[in-house]
């Protein structure tokens, strides 16, 4: 950072990056402002940074556009638009019908009957209305003042994110090597399903997070090399901007609770004396949903209390609990987007 | 098996897709969204090609704060598309000096930084081609970089460089060849 006139920032490269991609803080800003007004390297040095930012950016967002467009352009028109087409088809098939039993018998008349509407009339005005979208306008109108909604904010987990699409370089962390498993043997373990039961809940295995830390004691060992560090000090930070962000809209919904591995039976038993899973039942009751985690080593109140669901994706759940992160995570065709495109 | 009690938000669940980088969850919000956004652009001296771009320009600028973490989740995501769209509608029409009945003719401008507005078209021209010559893996990392807005540390993990200061070097040196192709064909920006 610039700190007096004599330290250009003409030759910072960090600072120029952070100023033209809005990273600055106000202090640090009106630094760099006081400083270019007096300095014209410096100034040069910053709109030529801006001008770059900002072409790769657009360059990025008409490649995005770009992509949307082919995709859209692949897929079925609007949702109203097949109702008019089937509507219009409908009633062209029955004029026809009519047309063609009038002409047939001899009866009836081929004009269009008086005081009345075509059928499409009445529809093709109903349309009209709808695309008003009077509510949306009005919401539209009040974005910048309304508070945040009851519904979950945002929340995500790159824990269990993997390579899809064609986009991407959005952070991503998976770890293939994870099990789902509920229990072993059971028809649903063998599939990777999540064992349903009575009354709507089912059984899922949590996975012990290793990954934050692991950093320290790879560290500690003495031997850590900079490709691992810099895949484990990325994947940290990920997780925990995630959780930065989505733990207190999400805390409200769940309900955590314990009990000890000892209660479990059946194929279950096993798996709750497997230190790095965490067996647990899942219940919605109305809008909370009750995890309840069977492991004799977090059997502590105080960790209990400070509990808490921090991420949640569409095929997975983080919990902290105990100093540990447990990731959830749901096997394909289970998780919430492909329930919600049954 | 009943529906996963987990999750019951479907923004919620559309803004963790798009964090992973599932571009057909913008595909899903375009299909939500066209209708009103059409109503509003054409029924304001626009085009259904006029709305639809409005409509991929908001779902870009959603990607991009999301992708970057300035997303603040304050409405529905589709009251947040609806207003973006028109303000961008708004501001554009600004731009052509046309009069707008019946709504406001003071766009909010918080839905795109300066940074967007700097440029003009023939300048952003310019940068695409440099760009798109500047081959890989330099147009790769600018864009992690300026666009996705990765840090240092994430770069190196996704291109496989050894730390944020080999990053660092090879963006400066990037950089450097993307400005002497600008200046090819625009030597006013040398």
């Amino acid at each position: 950072m610039a700190d007096d006139r004599d330290n250009h920032i003409a030759s910072d490269e960090d600072l120029l990056s952070r100023y033209a991609l809005g990273r600055l803080n106000e202090a640090e800003r009106e630094k760099v402002d006081r400083h270019t007004a007096g300095c014209s390297a410096c100034t040069e040095a910053l709109q030529r940074e801006m001008r770059i930012a900002a072409g790769v950016r657009r360059l990025g967002r008409e490649a995005l556009k770009e992509r949307l467009r082919r995709r859209v352009a692949t897929e079925p028109r609007p949702a109203g638009r097949p109702r008019i087409l089937i509507a219009a088809a409908l009633v062209g098939v029955i004029a026809g019908l009519g047309v063609y039993y009038a002409w047939f018998t001899g009866k009836g008349s081929l004009s269009p009957p008086v005081g009345g509407s075509p059928p499409l009339a009445g529809r093709t005005e109903s349309l009209k209305q709808d695309e008003g979208n009077a509510p949306a306008r009005e919401l539209a109108e009040r974005v910048t003042a309304e508070k945040p909604p009851e519904s979950p904010a945002p929340a995500g987990a790159h824990a269990a994110a993997n390579q899809e699409g064609s986009a991407s370089h959005a952070p991503r962390s998976a770890d293939n090597n994870r099990r789902t498993e509920p229990s072993r043997g059971s028809t649903a373990a063998s599939s990777g399903a999540p064992m349903e039961e009575p009354g709507g809940g089912f059984w899922s295995d949590g996975i012990v997070e290793r990954a934050v830390g692991a950093l320290d004691a790879a560290a500690a060992r003495g031997g850590v090399s900079a490709g691992e560090k810099n895949a484990l000090l990325f994947k940290s930070k990920a997780l925990k901007k995630e959780a930065d962000q989505t733990k207190d809209a999400l805390q409200g919904q769940y309900l955590l609770r314990q009990k000890p591995a000892s209660a479990l039976t059946g194929s279950r038993e096993r798996s709750g004396r497997d230190q790095q899973t965490v067996p647990t039942r899942v219940d919605q009751r109305g809008s909370t949903t009750t995890m309840t985690l069977y492991l004799d080593s977090l059997l502590d109140e105080n960790d209990l209390k400070r509990g808490r669901v921090e991420a949640v994706s569409d095929d997975s759940v983080v919990v902290t609990l105990g100093g540990k992160k447990i990731l959830y995570r749901f096997p394909p065709g289970q998780g919430a987007q492909q329930q919600r495109q049954k | 098996m009943a529906p996963s009690p987990l999750f019951a938000s479907d923004d919620a669940r559309i803004l963790d897709r798009i964090r992973k980088g599932d571009e057909g969850a913008l595909a899903e919000l375009y299909r939500e969204n066209r209708k009103p956004v059409r109503a509003l652009v054409t029924r304001n001296s626009g085009s259904e090609d006029d709305a639809d771009d409005m409509l991929q320009e908001a779902l870009v600028t959603l990607w991009e704060r999301v992708a970057t973490g300035r997303f603040r989740y304050s409405a529905r995501l589709g009251t947040f598309i609806y207003a973006t769209a028109r303000n961008m509608w708004l501001r554009r029409l600004a731009r052509a000096r046309r009069e707008i009945p019946g709504i406001a003719t003071d766009p909010p401008a918080d839905d795109a930084s300066p940074l967007d507005l700097m440029i003009e078209d023939e300048e952003s021209e310019i940068i695409r081609s440099a760009l798109e010559r500047l081959g890989e893996p330099c147009r790769k990392l600018l864009l992690l970089f300026y666009w996705e807005e990765e840090s240092m540390e994430s770069i190196a993990a996704q291109m496989g460089m050894a730390n944020a200061d080999t990053v660092k070097s090879r963006k400066y040196q990037c950089k450097k060849s993307l400005e002497a192709l600008i200046r090819e064909r625009s030597p006013r920006h040398g």
